[in-house]
């Protein structure tokens, strides 16, 4: 007497007897999108109730066939027996084929590992001299003192002869520490853990921090997200009983040491090899990794409990590696403004030269910096998840089957391109922006985001979709016997209105920034993309649609996971760290919403590429020459 | 009297600089005030918001609308005051203590202008007195909007500061704010979206049909 969940073409049975039907379609291998993380807000976890006993706001509900249902799995009950639920649309939290970002690009540095092996050989013990296993291990060691529970490892016959050992030395808070000791080398170097812990997606490189060499890499969706899409569910959840201790545990036991295995496993080393890790994230995952409460950063004046983090041990933070292992936490620079954005500033070598620089990471938080002369300005734009696909009716994120890239051909044909090849089952940021813009040119889209009805019809692509109990206007990307779910894949206005939005927020902020300096986008010598999303942009398309600033391509340098590498730089490098305090230090904070023309900026943003034509020259002569 | 086509469609299309034209241009060739606020820009914005809770417009074109009904207001409003023009009501509006987001907020403001109210903008970031303050100066109704999960629990510390003094409605909105949030923590009224406010506020002053 089974809960049946169907999803376009897949049956999924759950185990449980009773439960709410978002946790039950999670253990049935169904996990469903909670962008609000379960509060009833964000409606991406609707359902269809096709049949079957149901509690809702405290009220049995019996459903029988035929009587479908329209609810939100996160505030229905299944009370047990025979039930059918019906998944529109699968957010999918899987990570098969998902297309995230690990390339590590690192600015020239030099080489002081993290952690390192010297054999020493003590020499024997002066009688007359009073001194200790630990004071010779010291000294041997060039180091201020040992851990008396490491040197009490030593055999006891080692009190005073002549000895030889293999030591394991990892840096921590400006100085090294023992963290092993052996009579005899293991002959495998110490390796080093690199973290990217991101709001949806967390990267890791496990590299040998002797010569830079990434050995592997992975990447998982941070299962924080069964909490919330964004920093501001977190922040709620982490307020409840336990909260902060759930979420640190999701993100460490089930999302980091899980990938330490695969990788342990696939490189055939021991996760204890591991003598080292950096962690860069932004300034609330920072605090859940460190089991520190980010409820402050939640209001005005979002004050964090703090910007710098002392380097704990592996144990101490959870992860699978040497126990004694050093954990570094890149500082941040603000609530807002994390580690991941230090971490972006010092692989791109950012505001260490003379004109103007602009960074910029585009993902969920939308984080910028803006560099005049040396002098750097930040701020966070809070652009939401629509670029990583959330939020959209078919939006998915970049996993297999995700269609990637739009074009228009000149025929008016549409051509979408998958990741994987496969079939799609639904369309990721990327696509979106490439979708809006070739949808412009063609004259499909105007410049507020709506359908050329006319055309959409006959391109034979016009449907009517219901939305929320109103039908919007979308446009059909694949149809229903191509695609990978059964239904077709649509974009719809409010779609496109959807990722307006979010290129309006990050565009005001740029606007607002440079503004603020008294310059244009003209102005502009250096932008820096950083983030993973980045990489998959066509940068033309950005800037159609108003994204980016007008600026030549040829000023673009996109890096890519900054995050990453600049965890991984912390590991090859512990000198880079003085820097990274430096940077945090460095960015006077721009608060958007104080900001008087910030709003302005939004709503003429809004439009594509701009209200003002005057803010994308160079696309307002491309349309005067054709 | 009907309405002037001319500038009923510079509304609708967030025409900022047309209605910035047009509105002094009617005023000099005669066209009364009131009658311009009430026949012609007042419906364009209810059509607007109309069509935004069909899903026939989107927040952009709201935005931009909602802009240029702004700058006609701005310069009628020294014209309506000269001739003694009464609003429909006194709101006042306000982000909750510790939320810096306005912009639904700033929608809701011109919508409640665009639909005949006065309204004080409280800004953001408004503890209790705030609203008090709005209230000192007239406010019979108290629109509050949260935009972040962890801000929304201030609400009902407002909800409770004017819970005796069942004249005063206190009316909550914002993203991840709910119908059920609203009646667990007692708020007179709630509104889904910015056009929504503007009906709720409607029925609470005996306005709507």
């Amino acid at each position: 007497m089974p809960l049946v969940f169907k999803a376009g073409n897949e049956t999924k049975i759950a185990q449980e007897r009773r439960g709410k039907l978002l946790g039950l379609a999670r253990l049935a291998g169904l996990p469903m999108g909670a962008s609000c993380g379960g509060a009833g807000t964000c409606g991406s976890c609707t359902v269809f109730l096709e049949q079957g006993r149901f509690e809702l706001f405290g009220q049995t509900v019996e459903i029988e066939a035929g009587d479908r249902r329209e609810v939100l799995a996160c505030e229905t009950v299944y009370l047990g027996g025979d039930a059918e639920v019906t998944v529109p649309r699968v957010a999918a939290v899987v990570d098969e084929g998902a297309r995230i970002e690990t390339d590590v690009l690192l600015p020239t540095h030099a080489s002081r590992p993290a952690v390192r092996v010297v054999d020493v050989r003590l020499a024997a013990a002066q009688h007359e001299s009073s001194t200790s296993l630990c004071e010779r291990l010291a000294g041997a060691l060039g180091l201020a003192g040992v851990d008396p529970d490491i040197a009490a490892t030593l055999p006891a016959d080692a009190s005073s002869a002549p000895l030889s050992v293999s030591a394991t030395l990892a840096f921590a808070d400006g100085q090294e520490r023992l963290i092993d000791l052996r009579m005899e080398s293991s002959g495998r170097p110490p390796l080093a853990l690199a973290v990217d812990i991101g709001t949806s997606t967390v990267a890791v490189a496990l590299l040998d921090p002797a010569t830079g060499r990434i050995l592997d890499r992975a990447a998982r969706f941070n299962q924080q997200m069964l909490r919330g899409d964004d920093v501001a569910s977190r922040i709620t959840h982490s307020m409840e009983p336990d909260g902060v201790k759930v979420l640190r545990e999701l993100v460490t036991g089930h999302t980091i040491n899980p990938m330490i295995a695969e990788l342990c496993d696939r490189q055939s080393c021991d996760p204890e090899d591991i003598g080292a890790v950096a962690i860069c994230g932004n300034t609330v995952m920072a605090h859940l990794f460190l089991g520190l409460p980010p409820a402050g950063i939640g209001t005005w004046p979002f004050m964090p409990v703090a910007r710098a983090f002392p380097t704990v041990s592996a144990q101490t933070a959870g992860l699978s590696c040497h126990p004694r292992a050093t954990v570094y936490v890149a500082p941040a620079i603000a609530g807002y403004v994390g580690g991941d954005i230090v971490a972006d500033l010092a692989v791109a070598g950012f505001g260490q030269r003379p004109g103007v620089e602009l960074l910029i990471d585009i993902g969920t938080n939308g984080e910028m910096v803006l560099a005049e002369n040396g002098a750097l300005f930040a701020c966070a734009t809070a652009a939401g998840p629509a670029f990583e696909g959330a939020g959209l009716v078919h939006g998915c994120r970049a996993v297999r089957g995700a269609i990637e890239r739009i074009d228009l051909d000149a025929a008016g044909r549409l051509n979408c391109a998958t990741i994987g090849g496969a079939p799609a089952i639904g369309l990721c940021g990327s696509a979106a922006i490439d979708f809006i813009a070739c949808g412009c040119e063609a004259g499909l889209i105007n410049e507020f985001g709506r359908y050329d009805l006319d055309l959409l019809r006959r391109m034979g692509r016009y449907v009517s979709f219901a939305l929320r109990g109103h039908s919007t206007h979308a446009c059909v990307l694949a149809d229903a016997s191509e695609s990978g779910t059964g239904a077709a894949i649509v974009v719809t206005e409010a779609d496109i209105a959807q990722v307006l939005k979010a290129k309006a927020a990050i565009y005001a902020g740029i606007k607002t920034l440079l503004q603020g300096r008294g310059r244009a986008a003209r102005a502009i010598d250096r932008l820096i993309l950083a983030g993973g999303f980045a990489r998959h942009i066509r940068l033309e398309r950005a800037i159609r649609i108003g994204l980016l600033p007008d600026v030549p391509v040829a000023t673009v340098e996109v890096i890519g996971n900054g995050s990453l590498a600049g965890a991984v730089l912390a590991l090859v490098d512990t000198s880079s760290r003085r820097a990274f305090v430096e940077l945090m230090n460095r960015p006077a904070v721009v608060e958007l919403n104080l900001a008087p023309d910030f709003a302005g900026h939004f709503a003429e943003a809004l439009a594509i590429p701009h209200l003002d034509p005057t803010e994308f020259p160079s696309l307002t002569a491309q349309e005067r020459s054709t | 009297m009907s309405r002037h086509e001319a500038l009923y469609a510079a509304i609708c299309k967030g025409k900022r600089n047309d209605v910035q034209a047009l509105v002094p241009q009617l005023l000099a060739e005669g066209a009364v005030a009131e009658e311009l606020l009430t026949h012609t820009m007042i419906p364009a914005m209810r059509d607007i918001g109309e069509k935004f809770s069909r899903n026939e417009v989107y927040v952009p074109e709201m935005l931009i609308a909602a802009r240029a009904m702004q700058a006609g207001l701005n310069i009628l409003e020294p014209v309506l005051a000269k001739k003694g023009h009464q609003p429909y009501g006194k709101v006042c509006c306000g982000t909750v203590k510790g939320d810096l987001h306005d912009i639904g907020k700033n929608l809701v403001v011109m919508m409640l202008k665009g639909a005949g109210y006065e309204v004080i903008d409280l800004g953001v970031d408004c503890g209790v007195e705030k609203f008090e303050a709005g209230v000192a100066q007239g406010a019979t109704a108290v629109l509050c909007s949260a935009l972040l999960t962890t801000t929304m629990p201030y609400m009902k510390q407002v909800v409770d500061a004017f819970r005796d003094r069942p004249h005063i409605k206190v009316i909550i909105g914002g993203a991840p704010v709910t119908l059920n949030y609203a009646k667990e923590i007692g708020a007179e009224g709630y509104g889904s979206d910015a056009n929504d406010a503007v009906k709720v506020v409607e029925r609470l002053f005996g306005r709507s049909a």
